[in-house]
C-alpha cells in the first residue's frame, strides 16, 4: 500500500513514518502541501495522511485541492485541535477520518485499515477479513488459505446478509437491530432469536477457520481474528 | 461606565424634578393671563354700560354747535372717574371732531355707525382703553368717549415680567439648585460605592461593607460581594489546578526526559557529537541499542502524557463557566452508550473483559461532546479498574430518581471491580485525588471530569457498589 504522509512537524513524521513503514506501507513523506500537491500529480497513492497545521497552505485546503484534482483516494486529518466544529470542517472538504494528535500507532493503523478497506469494497466487488473473502458479485464466499488456495464456504441467502454486514462493519461491531433491519427484507417478522440462530450456524462455519463472532453484551456482534 | 450611570441617574432625576417645576410656572401664567382678560372683559362692558349715561349727562346743548353743552354728569359717571382721578378721562364730541367738553386729547373721527367701538390709545405713558359711541342727546347726536387708563391686560403685559416671569424664573433656578444639590447629596453613597468598585484591583475582591451603603443600594453591593466571592473562588481553584496540572505533567515528563536525557548522554558520550538530529534512533548518527522494556517504558510515559493533557483539556472545558454558553442539543442516550461501547470495545476485549450495553430509549437536552467525555471517562475508568475476566455495563433509559419521583433519564456505569469504599466515595470526584494504595496508574482527573460535566447538565455524579455489593455502580440522573 502506498501512502502519502504530508506533516511538516520532523518528529512526528519520523516517528509516523517508521511505525507505518513497520507495518508494511510504503510511506512518502513531504513537509508542505504544495509539495504534496506536486508529487500526486506524477504519482498515485492508496491513501494520504494530512496534518491540518501545515506551514502555507493548511490540510484542510489540501484535501479540498485533492479531490478537485480528482483524486479520490482516502484522506485521514491530523489535527491537535479536537474541537467539534474543526472536526466537522474536516470532513465537509473531503477527508475521510481524522484523528486527534496525540495518538497511539495501533489506532492509526486500524483507521487507515478501515479506511482501505472502505475504499476497496467502493470500488472492487470483494469484501475481505483475514482470510475470509466475500465476492459480493457472484455472491461466492472462501477462505484464502496460506498457500492461496481459495476454499469455497456455503452460505444460505440470510447468512449471506448477515455476512455480509458483518465484514462492511469489521472491524467495529455490527448493530444487533441494523442487522435485523438488513434481513427484514427477507422475512417480514424476523425476531432476533432468528438472527441469533444465523450467527451461530456462521459461527459454526468460520471458527476452524480462526474468525471469531464475538457477541458483544447488548449491542451485538464483532467478527475477529482468533489468536493462531 | 459608572460616572455615565451617575451623571445619567442625576439628569434623569433632575429632568423629572425640574420639568413638572416649568409645567407648574407655565399653568400659572396661563390662569394669570386668564384673570386679565376676564378683567378686561369687565372693563369693556363697564365702559359700554356708561356711555349711555354719559349721552344722557348732556342735558343741553350749548348756544351754538362751537359751545360746549351742558353738562350734568351722572353719578356712576361721575363716580367712575373719580375713583380714577389720574387714569380715566370723558369727552363729548362733537360729529365733527371737535372736543364740545372733557380731556382734549379724546378727539378723533366718530364711529361711522351707532354701535360702540373699542379702541386701544397711548396718551401720556398711559394705554387707555376707549369706548366712543354716537349717541342721541339733548344737544342733538354727539360722539361721547370715556377712556379708562386702568386698562387690566396692558396693566397685565407690562407687570408680567415683573410679577410673574421673574418669580417663577426665580423658582425655577432655585428649584434647579436645590434640587441638583438634592440629587447629589442623595446620590453620594452610589458614587462613593462607583468610587470604591473602581479603586479594585483584580487581587483585591475583598468584600465590600454593606452597611456604609443606603438601603435601596445594598442588594447590589451584597450581589457584588458574591459575585467577588465567585470569582475569588474561581481564581482561588484555577490556580491550584494549573499548579497542580503542572505537577502532575511534570511526572511523566521527567520520566521520559530522563530516558532521553541517558541516550543523548551515551551518544553524545561516544561520538561527541552535540547537535543529533530528531530522526529514529535508528539512523541516528550515533546509534544506542534499545531494550524492548526501555522502548515500552518510554511508550507508556508518552502515552501517560498524552492522556493527561488530553484530561486536562476535557477540564477546562467542562468548566461551567465556557460549557453553558454553548447551544444545548438532543441527545440520544442510547446512541451515545452504543457510540463510546464501540471506541472501548478492543481495549475491553484486550482485557477479556464483557463490555456490554443494557440500554432503553433515553432523550435530553445537552451537549453531547461532553456527557461522550463524561461517559468514556467512566467507562475507562471501570474497564481500568476491572480485572481481566471481570464485566462492565453501559446503562441508560428512564427511571425515577428515588422510589417516588417521576422517572428521569440516566446514564449509569457499573463494573465489578474492586469498588471505592463509601468513605472514600465522596473524595474520589476531587481533581486529583487517588484512593491510597491504588495499583493502577491514573492522575485522579477521571471522575471529576465526569462530574464537572454533571454539574453542566445540572446533575452531579452518584456512586455506589455494584450488583451483590461488588464493584462500582456510577450514575447521574439527568433532565429530559
Amino acid at each position: 500500500m502506498r501512502l502519502l504522509l504530508v506533516e511538516d512537524d520532523v518528529m512526528v513524521a519520523s516517528g509516523i513514518k517508521l511505525g507505518l513503514s513497520d507495518a508494511g506501507y510504503a510511506v512518502d513523506w513531504v513537509g508542505s502541501a504544495e509539495r504534496a500537491l506536486e508529487v500526486t500529480q506524477s504519482e498515485s497513492f492508496d491513501v494520504a495522511v494530512v496534518d491540518i497545521g501545515l506551514p502555507l497552505m493548511d490540510g484542510l485546503a489540501l484535501t479540498q485541492a485533492l479531490r478537485k484534482n480528482g483524486h479520490s483516494m482516502p484522506v485521514l486529518i491530523l489535527t491537535a485541535r479536537d474541537a467539534l466544529q474543526d472536526r466537522v470542517q474536516g470532513l465537509d472538504m473531503g477527508a475521510d477520518d481524522y484523528m486527534v494528535k496525540p495518538f497511539e500507532l495501533p489506532e492509526l493503523l486500524a483507521r487507515l485499515r478501515a479506511l482501505l478497506r472502505r475504499s476497496q469494497a467502493a470500488t472492487s466487488a470483494t469484501l475481505s477479513f483475514g482470510p475470509l473473502e466475500l465476492d459480493t458479485a457472484q455472491r461466492q464466499a472462501c477462505i484464502r488459505g496460506s498457500a492461496g488456495v481459495a476454499q469455497a464456504i456455503e452460505l444460505g441467502p440470510r447468512e449471506w446478509t448477515v455476512m455480509e454486514y458483518l465484514l462492511l462493519q469489521a472491524p467495529k461491531p455490527a448493530n444487533k437491530d441494523k442487522l435485523l433491519q438488513a434481513l427484514t427484507g427477507w422475512d417480514k417478522e424476523i425476531t432476533p432469536n432468528a438472527v441469533e440462530v444465523y450467527i451461530s450456524r456462521l459461527r459454526g462455519k468460520l471458527e476452524p477457520h480462526g474468525i471469531a463472532l464475538r457477541s458483544i453484551r447488548g449491542f451485538g456482534y464483532r467478527l475477529e481474528l482468533l489468536a493462531p | 461606565m459608572t460616572s455615565g450611570m451617575s451623571s445619567g441617574l442625576q439628569r434623569r432625576l433632575l429632568l423629572l424634578l425640574l420639568l413638572p417645576l416649568l409645567l407648574l410656572a407655565m399653568l400659572n401664567t396661563w390662569f394669570d393671563f386668564r384673570s386679565a382678560d376676564s378683567a378686561a372683559l369687565a372693563q369693556d362692558r363697564q365702559l359700554l354700560n356708561l356711555a349711555p349715561l354719559l349721552a344722557d349727562s348732556v342735558i343741553a346743548g350749548g348756544s351754538n354747535a362751537e359751545t360746549p353743552p351742558v353738562l350734568l354728569i351722572a353719578p356712576p359717571v361721575d363716580e367712575f372717574l373719580s375713583i380714577r382721578p389720574e387714569l380715566a378721562a370723558f369727552a363729548v364730541v362733537s360729529l365733527e371732531g371737535k372736543v364740545l367738553a372733557g380731556s382734549d386729547w379724546l378727539t378723533g373721527l366718530p364711529p361711522t355707525t351707532r354701535e360702540a367701538e373699542f379702541s386701544s390709545e397711548e396718551h401720556q405713558g398711559i394705554t387707555y382703553r376707549i369706548v366712543s359711541q354716537r349717541a342721541k342727546t339733548a344737544a342733538g347726536e354727539l360722539v361721547v368717549r370715556l377712556a379708562d387708563g386702568s386698562d387690566p391686560r396692558q396693566q397685565w403685559l407690562t407687570l408680567l415680567a415683573l410679577k410673574v416671569l421673574l418669580p417663577n424664573l426665580v423658582l425655577a433656578i432655585g428649584g434647579f439648585f436645590a434640587v441638583n444639590w438634592a440629587v447629589r447629596t442623595a446620590l453620594r453613597p452610589l458614587l462613593e460605592l462607583r468610587d470604591a468598585v473602581e479603586r479594585r484591583s483584580p487581587r483585591d475582591l475583598s468584600a465590600l461593607d454593606p452597611d456604609a451603603s443606603p438601603d435601596e443600594v445594598r442588594p447590589l453591593v451584597l450581589s457584588l460581594n458574591r459575585l467577588f466571592g465567585l470569582v475569588n473562588a474561581q481564581a482561588e481553584s484555577q490556580a491550584r489546578f494549573v499548579a497542580d496540572a503542572a505537577h502532575q505533567l511534570r511526572t511523566p515528563l521527567a520520566g521520559l526526559q530522563a530516558q532521553v536525557e541517558a541516550w543523548a548522554q551515551a551518544v553524545t558520550g561516544s561520538k561527541n557529537a552535540s547537535n543529533m538530529p530528531l530522526a529514529p534512533v535508528d539512523t541516528a548518527p550515533a546509534a544506542i541499542t534499545l531494550g524492548a522494556d526501555q522502548v515500552l517504558r518510554l511508550r507508556h510515559a508518552a502515552r501517560r502524557t498524552s492522556q493527561l493533557a488530553n484530561q486536562l483539556l476535557a477540564l477546562s472545558r467542562a468548566d461551567a463557566r465556557s460549557a453553558q454558553a454553548q447551544p444545548l442539543q438532543r441527545v440520544d442516550l442510547q446512541q451515545l452508550c452504543e457510540a463510546v461501547l464501540e471506541s472501548l470495545l478492543e481495549a475491553a476485549t484486550r482485557k477479556d473483559i464483557d463490555f456490554g450495553l443494557e440500554v432503553a430509549h433515553a432523550h435530553i437536552s445537552g451537549q453531547e461532546w461532553l456527557l461522550r467525555e463524561l461517559l468514556v471517562n467512566l467507562a475507562d475508568n471501570a474497564l481500568k479498574y476491572t480485572p481481566a475476566g471481570g464485566r462492565v455495563t453501559l446503562r441508560c433509559g428512564v427511571r425515577p430518581a428515588s422510589p417516588d419521583a417521576t422517572p428521569t433519564p440516566f446514564l449509569e456505569v457499573e463494573d465489578d471491580g474492586p469498588g471505592i469504599a463509601p468513605q472514600e466515595q465522596r473524595r474520589v470526584l476531587e481533581r486529583f485525588y487517588r484512593v491510597p494504595g491504588t495499583a493502577i496508574e491514573g492522575n485522579g482527573l477521571g471522575l471529576a471530569i465526569a462530574d464537572e460535566i454533571a454539574r453542566v447538565h445540572r446533575s452531579h455524579l452518584q456512586l455506589a457498589s455494584g450488583a451483590g455489593g461488588r464493584g462500582l455502580r456510577v450514575w447521574l440522573c439527568l433532565a429530559s
